[in-house]
This record gives structure tokens, sequence and C-alpha cells, in this order.
């Protein structure tokens, strides 16, 4: 970009300072870049030191696990929170990140946990109103002082590897009616506890809870205003909502779950979003949710061992996520409003046959190795699209990594592999479906097109991108090359015969694509 | 351009810059703005804006309009629009975030601020005060002392050119 300024004044410095504070702290400028704008005059030294988010971490640089030095780090959360004590500053957000290992030093680890404890009874003065706690590769917990129920203007709290020591009965707990978003990960809470605190958090929208230990059982309730509700990794037995107003859940557990009863009472048209990773839910319990909740319009499964048939009934279902459900056998859908699914299907089988996918607009369809009935079947289903209304076919070979796409799919055929991942999409989007196909690293892809020719349109951009000096990265792979035009000789044999032997080959254009794996830094 | 009757149908704004000038927008165009939505609510449709100037005005009228209309199939339509979009001088830059931050327009707010953190990320100090010809009102020794109080973020190298 060229921007200069044409009268060689320093028009930046007289912006006002909360303008200066969101370049500082809400861009994604790296906090020590931050931290050196102090240095470029008096003006600029106020302005950082002023600044109402601090982000405080002990990392040197992200993800690198180098620390500053405790004492080091002591001292920058000091200097950082003197401007904001001393002259009584808007303090918006207060994250602290700190990771060492003091196991094996019990009077610095307290140490450290005095200097946190101090840290959060000032913030809260100062009625800071966003509150991370982020204290890393630390044993045992970090307890939580009692300063923190004091905290009434807090609008979100996000703890991490905390544990909450307070009595139910005599611990003095604020109101906390600013408070809409709670996230609790890897901490450790009793259930009475828990109770207690979301009894104290009238107005939360967003709940969010992982790896929670001290606790057997979730019992949501009393939560009027929730709307997204998250139990990932937790060991429960059971999980009981009752939300009026939920509208998302998510429940993930680890792999091989062990048995967690599921139930969400209420919300019965509020649910409009269900996501369930590597879940024990059993086929009666699915049923029982999705026949209860008929506004659910975007269903996500990932892994549920536990379903081996799925029968959909919905008006109102949209979108549909089906992935590795490593026992599913069947799946009956009849969602007359359904518009996009994405099915990834391990076995030999094609689960979805009876499914009538006239209504669909994209889907992402990844199959193992199929056995010859489930291949005809899938051409029999992918023939059944609507693709008057200007659908793409692309088509996958995972084993040659060959692309075909067809433009105007009418008639089409599908390459005898054994393995193939198909997708299907609107002709607006087809610059995003080019990025998924990339995303594949094929070797080449060859377009049957159609008679406006649009992906031959946007080819030209691509070949152009890899022939000046910025890097096409996609995903882990960098692209380097892209030829046009290519010979039969180039092109990989057994794919070459086939497009001959179906007569499409005078009619493709065939690119071929060089990659090179990401050299890590 | 909107038949008369569909201009009709359609709720209208009047804008009026800091030099006087009018501009007519869709409602629903305007309302992107908190400043604007809020006196919206209350009921104005003539909106005199006296700290935004005609041509930062024109310019966000344009954007507002670009991305009342955002849809799935214009996603990247939209993107090239806001990259050229940014792409324009200091002083314009300086001139369209004060009015995005009197307008309340969050999302041009982020964008615009994001444009400026870019010119300063990863800079030498040095650099950073030539490209924004800051200048500098420390004596060298208050200088030094504001460096060693925050060493951890001058460490390292860092780019010393100007583009």
């Amino acid at each position: 970009m060229e921007a200069k300024s044409v009268h060689g004044e320093d028009r930046l410095s007289e912006l006002p300072v909360h303008i200066i504070h969101h370049i500082l702290c809400q861009t994604d400028i790296n906090p020590k870049d931050a931290a050196r704008t102090c240095v470029l005059s008096k003006r600029w030294y106020y302005c950082w030191t002023s600044r109402p988010i601090l982000v405080l971490d002990q990392e040197l640089e992200p993800y690198t696990s180098t620390y500053m030095s405790w004492e080091e780090f002591v001292k920058l959360v000091d200097q950082s929170l003197r401007p904001h004590v001393e002259q009584n500053l808007r303090l918006e957000q207060f994250t602290l990140k700190c990771g060492w290992t003091f196991d094996h030093r019990p009077r610095q680890r307290d140490l450290a946990y005095h200097h946190i404890d101090r840290w959060i009874d000032l913030v809260v003065k100062l009625n800071v109103r966003v509150l991370k706690i982020q204290p890393r590769n630390i044993n045992p917990y970090y307890s939580l002082p009692d300063a923190i129920f004091a905290a009434k203007e807090l609008t979100i709290l996000e703890l991490y590897w905390c544990k909450f020591e307070f009595d139910i009965k005599t611990t003095k707990i604020t109101t906390f009616s600013n408070l809409k978003e709670l996230f609790l990960w890897d901490v450790h809470i009793f259930e009475e506890q828990f109770q207690t605190l979301t009894s104290r958090c009238p107005f939360i929208t967003t709940l969010s809870l992982s790896n929670i230990q001290g606790m057997n059982k979730l019992h949501v309730r009393g939560l009027v205003h929730l709307e997204t509700l998250g139990v990932e990794l937790c060991k429960f037995e059971s999980v009981v909502v009752q939300a009026p107003n939920l509208r998302i859940f998510t429940n993930s557990q680890e792999f091989d779950p062990l048995p967690c009863k599921i139930k969400i009472m209420d919300a019965y048209n509020t649910l409009h979003t269900l996501i369930l990773e590597r879940s024990s839910i059993t086929e009666q319990q699915f049923q029982d949710i999705f026949s209860e909740h008929s506004n659910i319009s975007e269903l996500y499964l990932f892994s549920c061992n536990g379903l081996k048939n799925i029968e959909i009934v919905s008006e109102k279902l949209k979108t549909l996520t089906l992935v590795m459900l490593k026992n599913l056998e069947q799946v009956k859908i009849q969602a007359p409003n359904l518009m996009k699914v994405h099915f990834e299907v391990e076995g030999h089988k094609m689960p979805f046959s009876s499914m009538d996918p006239f209504t669909l607009e994209t889907a992402s369809l990844s199959f193992g190795d199929l056995d010859t009935s489930s291949h005809i079947n899938l051409s029999h289903f992918i023939q059944k699209f609507n693709y008057s209304k200007g659908l793409m076919l692309a088509i996958f070979c995972k084993k040659s990594e060959n692309i075909l796409i067809y433009e105007d799919p009418r008639e089409f055929v599908i390459p005898p592999s054994n393995e193939v991942q198909i997708l299907i999409r609107p002709m607006l989007h087809l610059a995003s479906l080019i990025n998924d196909l990339l995303n594949m690293y094929p070797k080449t892809m060859s377009i049957l097109p159609s008679t406006n020719n649009k992906v031959l349109q946007v080819m030209p951009t691509l070949v152009q991108q890899t022939k000046t000096k910025t890097k096409c990265f996609y995903g882990q792979q960098e692209l380097k090359k892209v030829s046009i035009d290519i010979t039969k000789k180039e092109m990989d044999t057994p794919w070459h015969h086939w497009l001959k032997s179906m007569s499409l080959f005078d009619h493709v254009t065939t690119f071929m694509f060089k990659w090179k794996k990401k050299s890590s830094k | 351009m909107a038949s008369t009757t569909e201009t009709k149908q359609k709720k209208m704004l009047i804008l009026k810059s800091a030099d006087n000038d009018e501009f007519e927008i869709e409602e629903s165009v305007g309302v992107q703005s908190e400043t604007i939505k809020n006196l919206v609510e209350d009921g104005f449709t003539f909106v005199p804006l006296p700290n935004v100037y005609t041509k930062a005005l024109i310019k966000i009228i344009d954007y507002l309009k670009k991305h009342a209309n955002k849809t799935d199939s214009n996603d990247e339509e939209i993107k090239t629009f806001d990259k050229d979009f940014v792409n324009t001088t200091f002083d314009d830059l300086f001139e369209l975030v004060s009015a995005a931050n009197y307008l309340h327009i969050s999302c041009l707010m982020n964008m615009l601020c994001q444009t400026i953190a870019d010119r300063i990320k990863d800079k030498s100090p040095e650099a950073v005060r030539k490209i924004f010809h800051i200048n500098c009102d420390y004596t060298p020794e208050e200088e030094a002392k504001i460096r060693k109080a925050n060493a951890q973020a001058f460490e390292g190298q860092f780019d010393e050119s100007l583009d």
C-alpha cells in the first residue's frame, strides 16, 4: 500500500487518544510492536501507558514456550497497572497469561499466587469489565481469591486452571448483573459452588465449560438468557439443560467417551444449532432431542459412535454435517428445506441412498473404499441434484489426486476411483470452490466447461499469481506452478486413459499443479 | 436507479456534511452507523454531521452502500472493495478514521485502525517516526530511560524501511 502524508504533518498523533488506543489494542498488532510506540514521543508514551486494555503475557513470543523470568513479569504487570491505579484510569480489560512450573519450588509458587491475588484485587477495584486469568502449566490449581466475587462490573470472565475455593454459605458473592459471558476451562469447581455461582450470573448469554473437575453431573438451570452452551471434555455422567432460550448447544467429549446422559429440557422453539463431537449420545437420546426441538436448522455430528440409524424428519433443517460416524448404516432424511450437507463416510457403504438431494445447493461428500453397488448408488444420488439452478460438480480422486470439474453437470460420469470426494456448489461460489479444491493439493484439474466458461476465466489469475513474487499458500503447502494445455505425456497415464475412454479428453481443459511443502520456520 | 414507486416505499434520510452538502441515502444503509441509527430511532430523517467533511462522507456512503448488501455471493467483491478503500493517502485515512469514529461504524473503524497498525508492525521507532512525521520531544536521556524500562519490547531486529 502506498500511503504518504502529503503535507509532512504529524496528523496521526493528533487523533483522539481513544482512536490511538484502538490502533494499539484492538488490531492484530503484536503487543511488542505496540509497546515500542511509547518511545515515539511523550504523547505516544501517554497513549500507551493509559491504554484501557491490558494484555500481559509472560511468554516472550506467542507459542514458543519461552518465558520472561517471574521477576521481570511482576515488574511488567506492576508497571502496566500503575498509571491506572494512580490516576484511576478506565480499565476495560485485564488479561493475565503466565506459564511456569513451580511444582518443585512451593515457596516461589506461593509468592506467584500472592502476586496474582494482589493484581486481581487491584483490577476489581478499578471496575474491570473483561477479566481473563490464565495461569498455565501449574500444579496444583491457582486458588481464586474472594476478591473476584466483588467484581460487579464484569461483562466477560474467562478462567483457566483456577480453583474455586469459596464456601457456599459464608462467602459473599455479588450479583454479576452485567456478566454476559462465562468461560471456565480446566477449572476445579464443585457442583454446589457451580450452582451458587451461576445463580449470581442471571443474565449470561454464553456459558462455556471445558475439562471441569469437581463435578460429576451438570445441571444448568435458572439461566433465562442463556443462548449458547458449550460443554467440552468434561467427564460428566449426565448433562441436563434447562434454559428456555438456548439457541446453540455444543457437546464434545474425549476419544472413547464415557457414557453421558444428555437431556435438553425447554428451549423447544429456540434451539437452532446442535453440535455433538465424540459424544456418547445414544440413538434414543439423539432422536428425543431432535424430535423435541423442531427448530434445529443446523446439525453437526462428528464421531458419535452410538449412532447406527439416523432418522431426520424436519421442516427447518438447513445444514447437516455427518463426519466419521463409523457405525452408521442408514440415514433417512426428510428435510424439504435442507440446503447444505457435508458427509464424510469411511466404510464401504453409501448410507444415504434413500435421501432426495433435490433441494440441496451445497454438498461435500467424501467416501472411502465404496463397494460396487454403493458406487452405483452414489452415481444415482449425484444424478438427482437439481443442476438446472446453476450447480457445478467437482470430483476429486483421492489416490490419483486428479480433479474433474463439470460446469454444467447435466450428464456426467464418476471416475471409477475407490476413494472420491465430491463437491457440489452454486456457480456463484466459484471462488470458494476453487479454493477448497486447491486445499486438497491436486496434481491435475480437468475442466469440462459450459458455454459461459466461468472456471476458465478465473484460472489465468491463479497462473499469474504463481508467476509473481507473492507466495500462494493453501493449508500446509505452497502452490509453485500452474501449467495449462499439458500434453498427454505429462499427464498421469491411468487418468488420461480414462478421460480418453469416456471421450472426455478432447473436451476438457487440464491444468497441472506443482506443490511444495511449507518449510517450517 | 430505483424507479419512483420503489423510492417512495423506501425510507430515505438526508445527511448534511460539515461543508453543507446534502446527500440522500436509504435508511437501511445509514443505520449501519450507530450515531445515525440513534437519531433515526428518535424520529430524525435529516442528519447534520458537523464533524464530517464532504470528501470523507462521499467515501463513507460508498462503503455503507457496499456493506448494506452483504450476501454470501458478493463476499469476494466486498473484500476487493475494502482493499481499494484503504489504499489511499494517510491524510485521507486519518480523515476517514475520525469520521468513522464520530459515526460509530465499528467494522469500518476496525479496518482503518488495522490499516494504520499495519504500518507500525515490525518497524523500528525511528522508521515509524519518519513514516508518520512524528516529532520526538524526548531528550536522549529520557528516551534511553524509557527504552530501558521497556527493554523486552526493544529486543530483536526491526524493519527500518519506510514503505
